[in-house]
């Protein structure tokens, strides 16, 4: 509980930091809008041209950019401008102070800044997952909890492989690059998991499991979600977390400071 | 005249050996550099889904093949990182000592930006190769315009490295460069047509893309190669991409003169 108490703390500071700095705003609003427009031009050329997406309509398409729109804005307003920073920690020895903390060094590196001003990317997410919701018929209390708990279990994978990801920092110092990696698998949960060539399927659901991340909580919302995959998408979240952790732990352990 | 030549060329020489060698020691990034630019197959595959039971806008599923894995070749050949170290350097007055070498920063970070495109190059062909046989896009190309796409190529890259330089540079004025360029690649990304072709809109809104500098960094040289042009629209295009190159190359050398005189002002 204590976690818990620091959390709220860590946020507090992290409001008053990004208080400071209002240009922000202004950017991340554009960009939030941007990446909106841009994702509704590429649903808005498919559908012109097509009544469905791997047989997701366009009600179950928009809701599935809205699910990619939460985890986007997960991305920004908790992973990125944490564990964004951990190469840097490595490379400038500044993770020796992080481990000399009576916490777990783990959670200091993962919950220490937040980005609220990309928040609202996850409000106009929500929104349309609701107006897929509505428009198919699927807005019920059931199929609503179902979602959010995909939509959880989803957010816990998403950062247990950035976890892993950054944690290569303590060998490879120029990391930067290897959180691209993500974006570049991640970008393909725009599209409903059918869309894609049975190969990149196994690959996007086995091995990188974007499927679980948001075609899974998007099939949820619009009532098209199979056990298998649910259970699947919960199991995956606990494997991913606890691997991360190890890893985490591992990695620690061989850690040998900057100046060593 | 022959003394500064032999000093320029000794110069370039030495700036890419050491270049080279910085970047062997990162032979990693070349990996995930080839994953990081895979944007353009995965929206080749559902654009070739969406054309699986007929043309979708005229373009066929062959059609979108061609089409991505050429967008797949320009990017990879396109790649512009310049922004963070830039701003980063500036930010943190790290310029000083690139400022103190007998040369302008920007041949550095241009020699940085070849030589990862030669360590990219090998990666280049097999992709493309498996990916025109396996669709069968190969008899989509006009070999005979791969001169005209290689120029095209260079023309995207001269836009797209003194764009983002010139953004990188205000860095001067603004610690939120980075961000902006987040802002850029949303938009080159959808006007430069790697998302689906720019063809795809009605007409009106491909008008006005046409006039941005984006549909010429990605958009023209793939339609080149696709022989999907007339010798006039060839023509049009490489005017447009020598325009928007010195209108980048000149707010590149205007922005670096202010900003200097503003860096020495603060005295970072």
């Amino acid at each position: 509980m204590r976690y818990f108490a620091l959390l709220r703390i860590f946020m507090a500071n992290s409001i008053q930091l990004e208080l400071e700095y209002r240009a922000n705003l202004l950017i991340d609003f554009v960009s939030s809008l941007l990446g909106f427009g841009s994702g509704l031009v590429v649903i808005y050329a498919m559908f012109s041209h097509a009544t469905s997406i791997g047989g997701w309509s366009l009600p179950e398409a928009i809701a599935l950019f809205g699910v990619f729109m939460i985890f986007e804005a997960f991305i920004e307003v908790f992973l990125y401008p944490n564990l964004g920073k951990l190469p840097d920690y490595v490379r400038t020895g500044n993770m020796d102070f992080m481990l000399l903390k009576p916490l777990s060094s783990q959670f200091l590196v993962s919950f220490r800044y937040f980005n609220i001003w990309r928040a609202p990317d996850a409000i106009v997410g929500v929104a349309l997952v609701g107006y897929g919701m509505i428009e198919t018929g699927g807005l019920a209390p059931a199929s609503i909890l179902l979602a959010a708990v995909m939509l959880l279990a989803g957010a816990v994978t998403t950062y247990a492989i950035w976890c892993m990801l950054t944690t290569t920092a303590f060998w490879w110092v120029r990391v930067s690059n290897v959180m691209e990696l993500f974006n570049a698998f991640f970008v393909a949960g725009r599209f409903p998991i059918t869309a894609f060539p049975t190969w990149v399927r196994v690959i996007l659901t086995f091995i990188v499991p974007i499927a679980f991340i948001t075609t899974v909580p998007a099939s949820a919302a619009v009532g098209r979600l199979d056990w298998p995959m649910a259970l699947g998408s919960l199991a995956i979240a606990a494997g991913f977390l606890l691997l991360s952790h190890l890893f985490w732990r591992w990695a620690v352990a061989n850690y040998t400071s900057a100046s060593s | 005249m022959k003394a500064t030549l032999i000093r320029r060329l000794r110069l370039a020489r030495v700036l890419f050996s050491v270049t080279l060698a910085a970047f062997i020691e990162y032979r990693a990034e070349v990996l995930i550099w080839m994953i990081a630019g895979t944007l353009p197959l995965i929206m080749m595959f559902i654009w070739m889904g969406l054309a699986a039971n007929g043309p979708v806008g005229g373009y066929a599923a062959v059609d979108f093949a061609a089409y991505f894995l050429l967008v797949f070749i320009v990017r990879q050949f396109t790649v512009c990182w310049v922004v963070q170290p830039l701003s980063r350097e500036i930010r943190l007055g790290e310029m000083s000592s690139r400022l103190m070498r007998p040369l302008d920063p920007y041949w550095m970070y241009v020699a940085d930006h070849l030589v990862a495109l030669l360590m990219r190059l090998p990666i280049v062909p097999p992709v493309v190769l498996i990916g025109l046989a396996l669709t069968g896009a190969f008899v989509k190309l006009s070999i005979a315009a791969l001169p005209l796409f290689l120029l095209a190529i260079v023309g995207a890259w001269l836009i797209r490295f003194n764009m983002h330089y010139t953004l990188g540079l205000v860095a001067f004025w603004t610690d939120q460069a980075t961000s902006f360029e987040g802002l850029l690649f949303t938009i080159y990304m959808v006007f430069g047509g790697a998302l689906f072709p720019i063809n795809l809109l009605p007409p009106a809104a491909q008008e006005i893309i046409a006039l941005t500098p984006f549909s010429y960094m990605i958009g023209f040289p793939v339609d080149i190669m696709l022989g999907k042009l007339s010798d006039a629209e060839v023509l049009r295009g490489f005017g447009m991409q020598a325009l928007w190159t010195l209108v980048f190359i000149g707010t590149r050398q205007l922005t670096w003169r202010h900003g200097l005189k503003r860096y020495s002002a603060v005295g970072a």
